[in-house]
């Protein structure tokens, strides 16, 4: 009934534990499920109900404490038949329909009760199952199943009153395993030998078992160089780059090469491109622009593994979306409707001839010489939407966490501004050995979204030279009336490649003040020649600041990426409304 | 309806402003046709704090900016004012087509020769009126633009081919804005510099809990709690962003009590005048777990009002 570990309905029954627990601002430890695999409403509210009047991280560190029981399943369904009690009786003051909910969940045990097959019975755990029915036929008032006095006597302590503490509850909770189970939490009691989890460790324990199930089979790329930062984000660490030799130069071509795909600008037109965009602080970077995907060769290991991993992130994406399609359906639909009435907005009323409106005086003399009314015009109904939309991706290591929440994030996007009838580019950028590769996931006139599912992160982001890039990949003027870039980045422009200094000899690491600065530098060029670069950040708020330096306004923050679809229409409202 | 002067001085309202509104309503009262523009909204905006800063700055001679997300009360209080100070008003509501010429008026041929048809924006500034513009941050810079001069200290209307309207001094702009809970959408400077201010704030509970029982006086107190207490839940929601602000919706929760009062249940109503308006079934799906924690769909009117 009570899973630590799910995937499926899992909004909505976070949903219903945060409505309960009348906050937003955790991660729910545990989630609720009928066996049908959907959300459990009334045992929903009770962990929310947990969340609301206990101290949840305690409750939290009992649990964890006999984490590594081999009875630990069996234990949960039971502390939370406690809890269940405590928490029922502390809420059903102010919430009067408790009681009609709790009789319906009681009445649905029994119903499934009959439906259960033989083998199913014969899997649940005759200890929890007693003292469940024990618990709903009180409930209902019925006279349960015969119990010995031992259960009859569980049952009783799992009665929890509502009037205890947390440190209470945990000590009867305690003193039930102790008693009844012969378990004391933290001690092995069970007879298997391990270390107990608690405190912090607990916690962080937690976090990695869930984060695990959560997107399972992702470890893969998220190991390696990633060391994690405040805000759990994997950053590489920085090493030094010192000049390189022509075969050396070789090799890290034919890297990047294997790697992403070959280029989609001719050798000619790379070379014009690098030299008007890989200059001054960019003077040793090269470029690299793809739409394809490398081959595997088996010829380089080193390769063939990233080219793995790469396949098992886009088909890690994949399922994801496919696990979701009904709800990202519906959220494209929303995004679609809620962006077409900000470009609904925007746009301007083409005139119509009417009776009444603006006066047209190269019309005007057929009013008196024809008695022609309709010499004026006002605004129609017709409008003139003139909009492209790019959007650029930071595919550095920093987004490892949630490759498949960011694509399919993308995905919709690109899918609602097309429904919208505006042209829409999605590009991913990284930096490896020297290289910028910008990644084209879907081209404008493409109808297909389907290969920003190929979206995977690793490698360093060198922001001034990836935004510069973009800009050379976006619409010409002639196309349309605005050309916006929406950036998703974290604001903190980091590469192995150093900045070289003029005379060559004290160059600096791009990174920090002079990334930022650079990078400011690549967004006002953009602006000058008529792009206009807007940011999403999602980011720790140490570099809060660097996104102000950089973006001046023009960017809203994210906290979660489920909010980035949000974050577009209320950013292309904005950049829409600032005069050009 | 009580008198609107009356339920201020109970709510409390500072003297000095009522007396200042008294003067107010001396220097001219409408006549003729005008009476009829003066609002008399359904009920009273209520918030003793929100309410002497506005009537402050319209004494002042300001244009207000009412700022804030849905359920603030933002056109019950813009019309509660024109009450008030006993005003006509005209409502401008930003729609697409909203441009200069349908702010300020439209040229037409009356049959013998061009007319000017002024639009409301003129009429308010020629009879003292009180503008209420609704959502004018949806508004487009370049139809705003002709309101600046009308707006600011110069107080006057410059109308090409017509005249320069003066506006009365009883003039004044109320304009609404509603931003999301997700992002701000931003009113240009030159615009936001004319206006002061006024966060408003979401209803609180206390006025909540009064205007259900002002509107209902035979609801249950332990229902009415239930019904306050579920329009947070889900303002809650809307402002995690975990559903669209669609489920905060303080006029739905008000009818919704209302269906249950003629004899539809609790659910049925609920679905009506608040889930249903969410056409996604999955948003659907997060607003009805809301409502089914909070209030028992099969409740009837006996078992809600007394």
């Amino acid at each position: 009934m009570i899973r630590k570990h799910y995937t499926g309905m899992q909004r909505r029954a976070e949903n219903m534990i945060w409505n309960a627990a009348g906050r937003y601002d955790f991660d729910p430890p545990f989630m609720a499920f009928t066996e049908k695999g959907k959300p459990d409403p009334y045992f929903n509210l009770v962990i929310g109900f947990a969340a609301k009047w206990l101290d949840l991280d305690r409750i939290c560190s009992f649990f964890a404490s006999y984490a590594g029981s081999r009875r630990a399943e069996e234990f949960d369904e039971l502390m939370w038949l406690g809890i269940e009690n405590c928490v029922y009786e502390k809420e059903v003051i102010e919430r009067p329909i408790l009681a009609r909910l709790r009789r319906d969940r009681a009445q649905q045990f029994y119903k499934n009760r009959q439906t259960l097959s033989r083998q199913q019975m014969m899997l649940q755990s005759m200890t929890v199952y007693d003292q469940q029915q024990a618990r709903w036929s009180k409930v209902l008032g019925q006279k349960g199943d015969p119990l010995s006095p031992a259960k009859r006597s569980l049952a009783k302590a799992l009665e929890i009153p509502g009037s205890v503490t947390t440190d209470e509850l945990i000590g009867r909770l305690t003193g039930i395993l102790q008693q009844y189970f012969r378990y004391t939490p933290g001690s092995g009691g069970d007879g298997e030998k391990h270390t107990p989890v608690t405190g912090k460790a607990a916690q962080l324990l937690r976090r990695v078992l869930r984060r695990e199930d959560r997107v399972q089979d992702t470890l893969l790329m998220r190991t390696g160089t990633g060391i994690g930062d405040a805000d759990g984000a994997a950053q590489l660490a920085h090493s030094f780059e010192t000049g390189k030799s022509a075969q050396q130069l070789q090799q890290d071509e034919a890297y990047i090469r294997k790697a992403f795909g070959s280029c989609t600008l001719s050798e000619q037109q790379l070379r014009v491109l690098e030299n008007s965009l890989c200059t001054g602080a960019h003077a040793e970077c090269r470029l690299w622009v793809t739409d394809s995907r490398g081959q595997r060769t088996g010829e380089d290991r080193e390769i063939d593994k990233v080219l793995d991993d790469a396949g098992k992130q886009a088909g890690r994406n994949r399922r994801y979306l496919e696990k979701r399609a009904m709800l990202i359906q519906s959220g494209i639909k929303r995004l679609s409707a809620r962006l077409d009435e900000v470009l609904t907005s925007y746009e301007r009323a083409l005139p119509e001839e009417a009776k009444a409106g603006r006066l047209e005086p190269e019309k005007a003399w057929r009013l008196p010489a024809l008695r022609d009314p309709e010499v004026f015009t006002h605004a129609g109904e017709e409008t003139e939407r003139s909009i492209t939309v790019d959007l650029l991706l930071d595919a550095s290591a920093s987004r490892l966490n949630y490759q498949e929440e960011l694509a399919s994030q993308a995905y919709s996007i690109a899918r609602s501004l097309q429904a919208c009838g505006v042209p829409v580019q999605v590009l991913c950028f990284r930096s490896l050995r020297g290289y910028t590769v910008l990644q084209i996931l879907k081209n404008r006139n493409e109808r297909d979204c389907s290969r920003i599912l190929d979206y995977f992160a690793g490698g360093w982001n060198r922001d001034g030279l990836g935004i510069r890039l973009a800009g050379s990949l976006a619409a010409p003027k002639t196309d349309a009336a605005r050309r916006i870039l929406f950036v998703l980045t974290d604001a903190s422009p980091n590469d192995s490649t150093r900045i070289p200094s003029g005379d060559g000899l004290l160059s600096k690491e791009y990174q920090g003040k002079a990334a930022v600065l650079d990078t400011k530098q690549a967004v006002d060029d953009l602006r000058e020649q008529g792009i206009e670069p807007a940011a999403i950040f999602l980011g720790p708020t140490l570099y809060l600041e660097n996104l102000h330096t950089i973006y001046q306004g023009r960017c809203v923050r994210i906290h979660r990426i489920e909010q980035l679809e949000e974050a577009v229409s209320s950013l292309l409202d904005q950049t829409l409304r600032q005069s050009r | 309806m009580q008198d609107i002067l009356e339920f201020l001085q109970k709510e409390g309202v500072e003297q000095e402003l009522l007396d200042g509104i008294v003067q107010f309503r001396r220097e001219g009262a409408p006549e003729g046709e005008l009476k009829n523009r003066v609002p008399v909204p359904d009920v009273y905006y209520l918030g003793t704090a929100v309410w002497e800063k506005a009537i402050a700055a319209i004494l002042c001679g300001k244009n207000l900016l009412l700022a804030g997300p849905k359920a603030t009360g933002k056109n019950i209080l813009a019309e509660s004012l024109a009450n008030a100070f006993c005003r006509p008003s005209w409502n401008v509501s930003f729609h697409i087509g909203a441009d200069a010429a349908y702010l300020v008026g439209t040229d037409t041929f009356d049959g013998q020769r061009v007319v000017f048809r002024p639009g409301p924006v003129t009429l308010c500034a020629e009879n003292g009126g009180f503008g209420i513009l609704d959502e004018i941050n949806m508004a487009r810079n370049e139809a705003m633009a002709v309101l600046h001069s009308a707006l600011d200290f110069r107080r006057e209307l410059d109308v090409p081919g017509y005249h320069l309207v003066q506006m009365k001094p009883q003039t004044r702009f109320l304009a609404t804005m509603n931003y999301g809970y997700a992002g701000t959408r931003e009113l240009n400077e030159a615009l936001a510099s004319r206006f002061v201010v006024l966060d408003m704030p979401l209803i609180g509970q206390e006025s909540l809990e009064r205007l259900i029982r002002e509107r209902f006086p035979d609801l249950k107190d332990e229902a009415g709690f239930q019904f306050v207490s579920l329009f947070y839940e889900l303002d809650k929601k809307a402002r995690s962003a975990e559903v669209s602000e669609k489920a905060t919706d303080l006029r739905g929760l008000l009818d919704a009590i209302d269906l249950m009062h003629r004899g539809i249940t609790a659910g049925d109503a609920l679905a009506m005048c608040i889930s249903g308006k969410t056409f996604d079934p999955y948003e659907k799906g997060l607003i009805q777990d809301v409502m089914d924690a909070r209030i028992d769909p099969a409740l009837k009117g006996s078992d809600l009002f007394t």
